[in-house]
């Protein structure tokens, strides 16, 4: 009955993850579109967009220079699917949908119970948190599934077979190797296994040591590259908190109002001002309008009306956290040492809470929720009352959810997901025209008609214009007849030529051929044509 | 030496400046809530949806509810009560917290879930800054009860 219960329970979380999942999100937003396309890319040619043959660290892309393991997982994908929407998040579904399984496993090993295991699965099948990122092309969300398996082959190895540990080890490189944030997870959540599982580290060190220095061995590159080029530390540079001068500022107002006394001087240190800063923004990551109610402020991250989690967890969750330490279970630590230093990384960034650097702290809520649910099963008089009460609140909280995330979410936030570009692709590429003038006003437009036009590598490599600005951002300026400007009217360009420009910047003298509209009416781009003459010859 | 620690701890916690504050967030905001997202979301909805199940979703007991949680778990942001106690206080008055459970005092439960009534009910937030205080102050007392 329960393996038939678990089969329910992955099965639901694969409709959940798959159903529409080229159509909701509303269109792919501009990483979605480069990590489809540089997959695709691998798959043709073996070389990413920019012509690099099967990169190891980093993919440039965009000059983010992104990990490389959501581009691999995709090749497999396109190669299947075709080079697809569909296509491209299909990774991120089905690997979420094997969290939900992995859950199951490292729950039923924490807490030895098949019923506590059942409902931590359960909940993270219907998590807001975990199904916003599963329906679309995050890197993120295949390093959570990564560093979930490390932490599951982790406890395997403590309580089953030593030789687990080195698979272990590799999910958690693999981790590191997909996705930015889990570089500054892993470390953390090793040292956390090593001291909730020390005997057995000790014991087995003639693996463990091996593992240790394969894993190193293996990380090495990516260390070189994240730590030793500018490009590596380009990301965290952009947006680290220790690059704001605002706290150094405030020591300086500080100290001058206390006109530089000695203790002034020691307690409006400018180091404590960021680890003031520092701290408010990890307290940021338990903020409950993040967690229960609003959701991270991101339209893309979060569907705005309902939080992170479901407003039912949060007695849950508090619950789950009480009865660890009351009933003084085995592996409290490592939950709670879990649950604690997931937001250590994001709290360095400037934009906090962030559900998707800080995704790595599923499924930990869900563990503790489910773990609550059965210690106020045991302690409540009314079970059936309670039980019923729980699985009502949740359904309504669920279908809430549902109906925003499918109805009211993509007609409201469009816009915040590049919707228009595969529409304006495929009227630009119907009109037989000598050039395309593209605005730059949406974010990126070349990535959109490399991939919707199937456009090939090796021509892109030969005609793209490709430029890096000085922060080593990379921009496309063109490629073949495609130009991208930020002023469609300053386009040098003769002959017949269409025009993809934002409403109100159609060409004098241009013919509309189409105005593309976002899901809830307003217009996004207009496409317009007209045969621009040659300019004069000047021979004098 | 507990007593010295109790003292200087103590200390530490009441002269955090209480600079916390919290968004604007009672009962006349979530009233005002209602008719523009009632109006927002029974448009979208109205276009293909069956009017019950629209009803069912988007109510007025329903966003009443969702604004009045908001208003209600914005005072245990973790936030504010670091700003209210501080880093030594934030960590007392959690030990505080799981005391009172532990040991049954209901009446300090009651008040602790009741504190959040008085921001929403437009009452000043003094009381709730005082009571954080005491209670890291308290759960600092349990802490240092505890040691050997």
């Amino acid at each position: 009955m329960r393996k038939y219960l678990l089969l329910g329970i992955i099965l639901l979380a694969a409709t959940l993850r798959l159903y529409k999942l080229a159509s909701v999100p509303p269109s792919l937003y501009w990483d979605e579109a480069s990590l489809g396309y540089n997959a695709y890319s691998i798959l043709k040619t073996a070389h990413d967009e920019h012509g690099k043959f099967l990169p190891l660290t980093n993919f440039a892309a965009f000059g983010d220079y992104k990990p490389p393991g959501y581009i691999y997982a995709a090749v497999p994908s396109i190669a299947v699917f075709g080079l697809t929407e569909f296509a491209i998040r299909f990774p991120s579904a089905f690997f979420g949908t094997l969290t939900v399984l992995l859950t199951y496993l490292l729950a039923k090993k924490l807490f030895e119970k098949e019923k506590i295991a059942l409902l931590s699965a359960f909940f993270l099948a219907i998590s807001p948190w975990h199904l916003q990122f599963s329906r679309g092309a995050f890197e993120a969300n295949l390093g959570l599934f990564l560093s979930v398996l490390g932490i599951y082959l982790f406890v395997k190895f403590a309580k089953d077979n030593q030789y687990w540990i080195l698979l272990s080890l590799l999910s958690f490189l693999a981790a590191m190797y997909t996705f930015t944030g889990q570089r500054l997870f892993v470390p953390f959540i090793l040292l956390i296994l090593f001291i909730q599982f020390k005997n057995a580290v000790v014991k087995n060190l003639k693996v463990v040591i091996p593992g240790i220095i394969i894993f190193a061995f293996l990380f090495w590159p990516l260390y070189k590259f994240a730590t030793g080029t500018i490009e590596g530390r380009l990301r965290f540079n952009e947006v680290s908190i220790f690059n704001d001068l605002a706290p150094a500022d405030e020591s300086t107002r500080l100290r001058t109002k206390d006109n530089f006394a000695w203790w002034a001087n020691l307690i409006h240190n400018r180091r404590l001002e960021y680890a003031h800063e520092y701290l408010v923004h990890y307290f940021d990551a338990f903020n409950p309008a993040f967690l229960f109610t609003k959701g991270d402020v991101n339209p893309r991250l979060s569907v705005q009306e309902v939080g992170e989690l479901y407003l039912i967890d949060l007695p849950l969750i508090l619950s789950g956290i009480y009865f660890l330490f009351a009933k003084k279970q085995n592996f409290r630590f490592l939950i709670i040492a879990w649950l604690l230093v997931s937001p250590l990384g994001p709290a360095t960034a400037r934009e906090t809470p962030h559900a998707l650097r800080m995704i790595h702290i599923l499924p930990t809520f869900q563990l503790l929720a489910a773990f609550g649910f059965f210690g106020l099963w045991e302690m409540i008089k009314y079970k059936k009352v309670f039980a019923v009460s729980v699985f009502l609140l949740l359904a309504a909280s669920f279908i809430y959810y549902l109906n925003m995330y499918y109805i009211h979410w993509p007609i409201n936030y469009s816009g915040e997901w590049q919707y228009g570009y595969k529409q304006a692709v495929q009227t630009a590429n119907l009109q037989k025209s000598a050039n395309v003038v593209v605005t730059k006003s949406l974010g990126r437009p070349y990535i959109y008609f490399l991939l919707y036009s199937k456009y090939d590598p090796g021509e892109f490599w030969a005609t793209g214009q490709v430029v890096r600005d000085k922060f080593f951002f990379l921009d496309v300026n063109g490629f073949g007849k495609y130009h991208f400007v930020d002023d469609v009217n300053q386009a040098k360009v003769s002959g017949e030529t269409v025009y993809v420009s934002p409403p109100g910047s159609v060409p004098k003298g241009a013919q509309v051929i189409d105005t593309i509209l976002n899901l809830d009416g307003s217009p996004t781009l207009v496409i317009s044509k007209k045969n621009v003459p040659n300019p004069p010859d000047n021979k004098n | 030496m507990k007593i010295f620690l109790l003292i200087i701890f103590s200390a530490v916690i009441i002269s955090v400046r209480a600079n916390a504050s919290l968004p604007i967030c009672n009962l006349d905001t979530a009233k005002q809530a209602i008719p523009p997202r009632i109006f927002a979301e029974q448009t979208i909805d109205g276009r293909d949806q069956n009017i019950t199940l629209t009803r069912f979703l988007h109510n007025k007991i329903g966003i009443y509810a969702s604004e009045f949680s908001r208003c209600y778990a914005n005072v245990f942001d973790p936030n504010f009560i670091y700003h209210t106690v501080g880093i030594v206080g934030i960590i007392t008055w959690l030990y505080f917290v799981y005391q009172i459970i532990q040991r049954k005092y209901y009446f300090l439960l009651i008040v602790l879930l009741a504190l959040p009534l008085l921001p929403f009910l437009k009452f000043s937030l003094l009381p709730i800054l005082f009571a954080y205080k005491l209670f890291a102050i308290i759960g600092l007392g349990f802490l240092l009860s505890k040691l050997k």
